[in-house]
């Protein structure tokens, strides 16, 4: 009975939010494996909580923050989370397992066993029920002190008396396909779990390649909040280790890439120069890319201006060559004094001359120019 | 010839230089004879060409280009050498030079000619040319091609006439009296009103001088253009960043030699011992050397690359080179073109001008047959995974390729009576400050160029 009033109870506001996720997408409509899906554990199985916690602390407190409160969308720390956890479990389990990467949100269900993943929505739900509850240790691998005394900033003492170790938290998400990008956000904090503000993160593919080693991917600075996020595309596949390192905390996390078979660099065809508006282009779109046929590029270099650059180059070329022919031979053409032409005009050899230059020319020059035009029927 | 107890150096050099134009021995009509019946055989193989098709030369489907190509790219290099000599030594002023620059010129242009044609023969179906105007794509190195060898062709024959219409004044007055009514009105066409005044001198100065600069890169873009109809392919062999320098080297290289062959050959025929002295041949044979060294540079370099790293498809290129099929055409240009050229250009014993056209004339056979070896060799590896390489030239092909060779010949033959091979008034501008009794005779100096009539 005591169930039946609850539901009572909960009814209206479940009503009203199901009708709201359906009005807002109807893909919030809960997919057939998760339909109906109940949590395994007990909302208070303490085993489940503290499983799921450790599980969180890996997967989750990169974005949702230790308190789960990070982000506002999805505040686990809200007075009403439990109740909405319990309300639909199947619901929150399904975001977790596939993930809503519209949101930003990836799926774990390849990463975490189902356990896993019910382990961690019972964990969730003791979030919003037991008052500000802080993991005592965060999981990381200091790394080896590097030799001397490390460097101490004459105004901040404080980080010198306290001696505590900063605490370096990477995220990834655990599954992704080689070749695409994915975001690594690392959080910094200070011993007594402050973010660190603008300090710089640097992450490392470890790899191993007769010798294990780190190789960097990219360095940024840390935000307000502690957070420094890069994007990294792998080119490798399988099981990688990704590193996040500060100074001389450094922290590991898994990751997956699934690989494709599919080359990882895709091209158009030619070389594409940067240029101030749009290429000028003549002739089919489909020339432009290389297909499964193979199609040739229209040129290698893609200028500024697309075709109309190249045939003003050449044409231009072209121009000058038979321009200064021309004017050659406008002096030859001078040479005779027209006074001194009699019966032969002498100036006939260098006029025939000029109109051969001008002739050949223009029929060079209508080759080129007509050449983009002549081709339509190829393609 | 006039007897004349007291001739000046003027007068001797116009008339050695016109003697030519005037004077025809049988000799000159055999020879131009038997070229006339090889071009003609060659033109007979190239009918039985165009009648059956290109399955009458050895060309096929693996092999498809062939003597035609060599040839084209070996005509166009001594095209390119003539001018390029012309114009550098115009432009550096070298003095030397003047005697040698008509010939070179016209090396050019009658080179060009016979090469031009090559790629047209070299089609089955030549009427098609045609459609390289009406269909053809500017991004395909053929059509630029066709560009700069109508371009380099015209500059040439500009090139060429600038410094003929003084000559052709002097042939107007000169030749006034032997020569038909039609061959003075042609020549006083040509010479476009010429008389020996400083602005017209300065015009035509003006514009020898701006040809000059325009012809040489002319003549680096034909031969690079050219290269990249090889160089764009993907072929072992072919496609290779060094290919543009590779031909222009090559060409000058070649050309050097053929303009010594010709220098030894006009200067026998036409007595010019005086002007074609054994220092010409000895400046040319530097530059020879010199560009021996050039090319034997881009040619180890060329080798070395690719076989150091040895792809599967350059190791079977440099096998078919070195020791298969094609080896002794390797060898006989490494040995035949570089290494018994350069003994014989570096240890200087014996008989000056031999010694230098034995080595020009194995220097132009290797350099024909290197192109051969550029061509052919890397047609012949597979690169499908079946036999295609073979190729065996046909009578036709060696016939087409003579009448070539004749066809050039032929041209300068004809052109040995109608234009004088040196440059009378240039070299007249040379011998003047000697030729005291000229100015003596006569203050002004317009005197040498009009003529003395009745002389």
């Amino acid at each position: 009975m005591a169930r039946l009033k609850w539901l009572m109870a909960v009814l209206p506001v479940a009503f009203f939010l199901l009708v709201m996720t359906m009005a807002v997408s109807a893909q919030e409509e809960i997919p057939d494996p998760y339909a109906g899906l109940e949590n395994l554990f007990s909302w208070q199985d303490e085993t489940a909580i503290t499983a799921g916690g450790e599980l969180y602390k890996q997967a989750c407190l990169g974005c949702h923050g230790l308190d789960g409160s990070n982000l506002s969308g999805s505040d686990f720390s809200a007075a009403d989370y439990p109740q909405k956890l319990e309300n639909r479990a199947n619901f929150y389990f399904w975001i977790l397992s596939a993930g809503a990467l519209e949101r930003g949100m990836p799926g774990y269900k390849s990463s975490l066993a189902e356990e896993e993943r019910w382990q961690m929505i019972t964990y969730l739900h003791s979030l919003g029920a037991v008052p500000e509850e802080i993991p005592e240790t965060i999981v990381t691998e200091p790394a080896e002190v590097t030799p001397g005394t490390p460097e101490v900033t004459p105004g901040t003492p404080e980080v010198v008396i306290e001696e505590k170790e900063n605490i370096l938290k990477l995220i990834a998400p655990g599954e992704i396909i080689s070749g695409q990008p994915v975001l690594l956000t690392a959080y910094l904090w200070d011993g007594e779990e402050k973010p660190i503000a603008d300090a710089t993160v640097e992450f490392f593919i470890r790899v191993d390649f007769f010798a294990t080693d780190d190789v960097k991917i990219g360095e940024t600075k840390t935000d307000d909040e502690g957070k420094a996020v890069i994007e990294y595309s792998p080119r490798l596949s399988g099981d990688l280790e990704i590193v996040a390192r500060y100074e001389t905390v450094e922290t590991v996390t898994a990751l997956y890439a699934a690989a494709t078979g599919e080359p990882l660099y895709k091209t158009e065809a030619g070389l594409h120069l940067p240029a101030p508006g749009t290429e000028i282009f003549i002739g089919p779109p489909s020339s432009l890319g290389i297909d499964e046929s193979g199609s040739a590029p229209t040129s290698a270099f893609r200028l500024p201006g697309g075709v109309v650059s190249w045939l003003l180059i050449l044409v231009g070329g072209v121009a000058l060559i038979w321009a200064t022919y021309l004017y050659v031979m406008y002096q030859v053409f001078v040479i005779p004094i027209r006074r001194e032409i009699k019966d032969t005009n002498t100036r006939l050899i260098p006029l025939i001359g000029m109109a051969a230059i001008l002739g050949v020319a223009a029929v060079l020059m209508t080759m080129l120019l007509t050449g983009p035009y002549s081709q339509f029927h190829l393609f | 010839m006039r007897a004349r107890a007291f001739e000046t150096r003027y007068e001797r050099l116009e008339r050695t230089a016109l003697s030519p134009l005037s004077q025809t021995g049988t000799g000159y009509y055999i020879f131009v004879l038997v070229l006339l019946a090889v071009v003609g055989f060659g033109a007979y193989a190239y009918v039985v060409q165009l009648r059956q098709g290109l399955v009458v030369t050895g060309m096929n489907d693996g092999v498809f280009w062939g003597f035609y190509i060599g040839n084209f790219v070996f005509f166009l290099g001594i095209a390119m050498a003539g001018t390029v000599i012309s114009a550098v030594l115009r432009i550096t002023h070298a003095g030397w030079r003047t005697p040698i620059t008509r010939m070179a010129e016209i090396i050019t242009v009658s080179a060009l000619m016979v090469g031009g044609l090559m790629p047209v023969i070299d089609l089955g179906r030549p009427d098609r040319v045609w459609h390289i105007i009406t269909y053809g794509r500017f991004q395909s190195a053929i059509m630029w091609d066709i560009i700069v060898i109508t371009t380099y062709l015209a500059g040439s024959l500009i090139y060429l006439y600038l410094p003929l219409i003084p000559d052709f004044a002097i042939m107007r007055d000169k030749l006034a009296r032997g020569a038909s009514a039609l061959q003075h009105k042609v020549y006083t066409f040509l010479a476009v009103g010429w008389r020996h005044t400083p602005d017209r001198h300065w015009r035509l100065e003006k514009g020898i001088g701006i040809m000059a600069l325009a012809i040489i890169p002319m003549a680096v873009l034909t031969h690079t253009v050219a290269s990249f109809i090889f160089s764009w392919m993907m072929r072992p062999g072919w496609n290779s960043t060094i290919f543009g320098i590779y031909f222009v080297i090559g060409a000058i290289f070649s050309g050097i030699a053929t303009i010594i062959i010709v220098m030894a050959v006009l200067r026998k025929f036409l007595h010019l011992e005086e002007y074609l002295t054994e220092r010409h041949f000895r400046n040319l044979s530097y530059l020879l050397l010199t560009m021996l060294f050039f090319y034997l540079y881009l040619v180890v370099t060329e080798y070395l690359t690719v076989g150091y790293n040895l792809k599967t498809e350059e190791k079977h290129l440099l096998e078919i080179l070195i020791l298969g099929k094609n080896a002794v055409w390797f060898w006989f240009y490494i040995i035949g073109g570089m290494l018994i050229p350069t003994v014989l250009l570096v240890f200087r014993k014996g008989p000056v001008i031999p010694r230098i056209v034995s080595a020009s004339i194995l220097i132009t056979v290797a350099m024909w047959i290197k192109r051969f070896v550029i061509v052919v060799p890397p047609l012949q590896v597979p690169m499908m995974p079946f036999e295609v390489g073979n190729y065996t030239p046909t009578w036709i092909e060696w016939s087409i390729t003579v009448g070539s060779f004749a066809a050039f010949m032929l041209i300068f033959a004809i052109l040995v009576k109608l234009v004088p091979m040196i440059s009378i008034w240039e070299m007249a501008e040379e011998i003047e400050p000697e030729a005291t009794s000229l100015t003596e005779e006569t203050p002004e100096r317009d005197f040498a160029f009009t003529g003395k009539k009745g002389s």
